[in-house]
């Protein structure tokens, strides 16, 4: 019987120490430098869209994955009419510059967001929690079974969470390590089209639509 | 340049036009044709196409409330993108006669493609003269210059 308890007590600890490690190696990745705001800079993320109008998209596609791959970006989608890229910041000019060559510009607008805040408190909370764990550890070696399984209890849900902010904080670095470009070589509209009314009759005549009825169209 | 009858529009052929925009009741206009269109057909107001379909029309209207060329351009572009119309280019030109112009590019989706629709406006006293555009982007974008030459061509014809 003795023998029993003190197997699942061990079991229950070999796991829970497991799971430890598995958080702990979570929190050691996302809390290195690596996309982390440098002590002089703001950690910002980068995002372009641009409408290229091109007379054969094949050559266009090349030469920008060829652009891409030089200033050490890679595509995330590439389908006959769009391309959704990432490229290092510092590269992001140089690309935009070499797919407006491409083509006619129809649309682009470029955003920057600021994550130094989110990045400083996704890994601030992971370390609380990595503390935490740390501390629940050392209960371990003189828990009885019921302490230990509350314990490790806690431990589950201390690593669930520390799971779920290294992965906000994943995302948060890899937007800030690399800018999204998203090349279309087909103009979209965001609404659809309206019908509304003009104060001035003949204005309503005046469209696309109007113009090809007249030709039958 | 060459002139022609006032009172038949004219044929395919043809490097110039003379345009009866009112149906007889407003002044002609004198015109070159852009040398992608043809004629498309007998009409009080003028209609010309290109053989991958991009076409061209030119209209006059009442100016009224009495207004001048920013009004109706500043009118026309807000009601086309209101509309969902997405203003691309807009140009000032003069045409040979020296009347102000103002011309709107727009980009219109269509059946899965993007057209272009282009509006250029005059001013001429009573009257606003109106030509319209349209194509595919494809097949419209490269008679941009043409398009601006024609525009820019427009003289009241010979009396």
């Amino acid at each position: 019987m003795m023998a029993q308890v003190w197997h699942k007590r061990l079991a229950i600890v070999l796991g829970t120490a497991a799971l430890l490690v598995a958080a702990q190696a979570s929190v050691a990745l996302c809390a290195g430098k690596k996309g982390a705001p440098a002590a002089t800079g703001r950690a910002t993320a980068h995002k372009a869209m641009i409408v290229v109008k091109v007379a054969r998209p094949e050559e266009a596609r090349k030469t920008i994955l060829a652009a891409l791959a030089t200033h050490g970006g890679y595509p995330m989608l590439v389908t006959e009419d769009k391309l959704e890229l990432k490229v290092p910041p510092k590269g992001l000019d140089a690309l935009l510059e070499a797919i407006t060559a491409t083509g006619v510009v129809l649309d682009k607008a470029r955003t920057r967001a600021d994550h130094t805040e989110e990045i400083k408190r996704l890994v601030a909370r992971l370390d609380g929690r990595r503390d935490l764990l740390s501390r629940l550890r050392l209960f371990l070696d003189e828990a009885d079974v019921n302490a230990t399984v509350r314990i490790e209890s806690q431990m589950l849900g201390l690593v669930v969470e520390a799971e779920r902010l290294a992965g906000q904080l994943r995302v948060a670095e890899d937007a800030v390590a690399f800018a999204r470009v998203t090349v279309s070589f087909t103009w979209r509209q965001s609404a659809p089209m309206r019908y509304v009314r003009s104060p001035f009759p003949w204005i309503e005549s005046v469209g696309l639509d109007q113009l090809l009825g007249g030709f039958g169209r | 340049m060459k002139r022609h009858p006032r009172s038949p529009l004219l044929g395919a052929a043809a490097c110039t036009a003379l345009l009866a925009l009112a149906a007889g009741c407003g002044p002609a206009y004198q015109v070159e044709t852009p040398k992608s269109f043809r004629r498309y057909e007998q009409s009080a107001d003028f209609r010309w196409i290109t053989p991958e379909g991009v076409v061209l029309r030119g209209r006059e209207v009442k100016n009224e409330p009495r207004a001048e060329l920013p009004f109706w351009a500043e009118a026309t572009r807000h009601h086309l993108e209101r509309k969902g119309y997405k203003l691309q280019k807009e140009r000032d030109f003069q045409s040979a006669a020296g009347t102000a112009g103002k011309r709107l590019d727009f980009l219109v989706p269509r059946g899965g493609e993007d057209w272009l629709f282009t509006v250029a406006l005059m001013v001429e006293g009573e009257r606003v003269l109106l030509i319209e555009a349209g194509g595919p982007w494809a097949q419209m974008h490269p008679l941009d210059a043409e398009i601006d030459g024609m525009l820019k061509s427009f003289r009241p014809a010979p009396k």
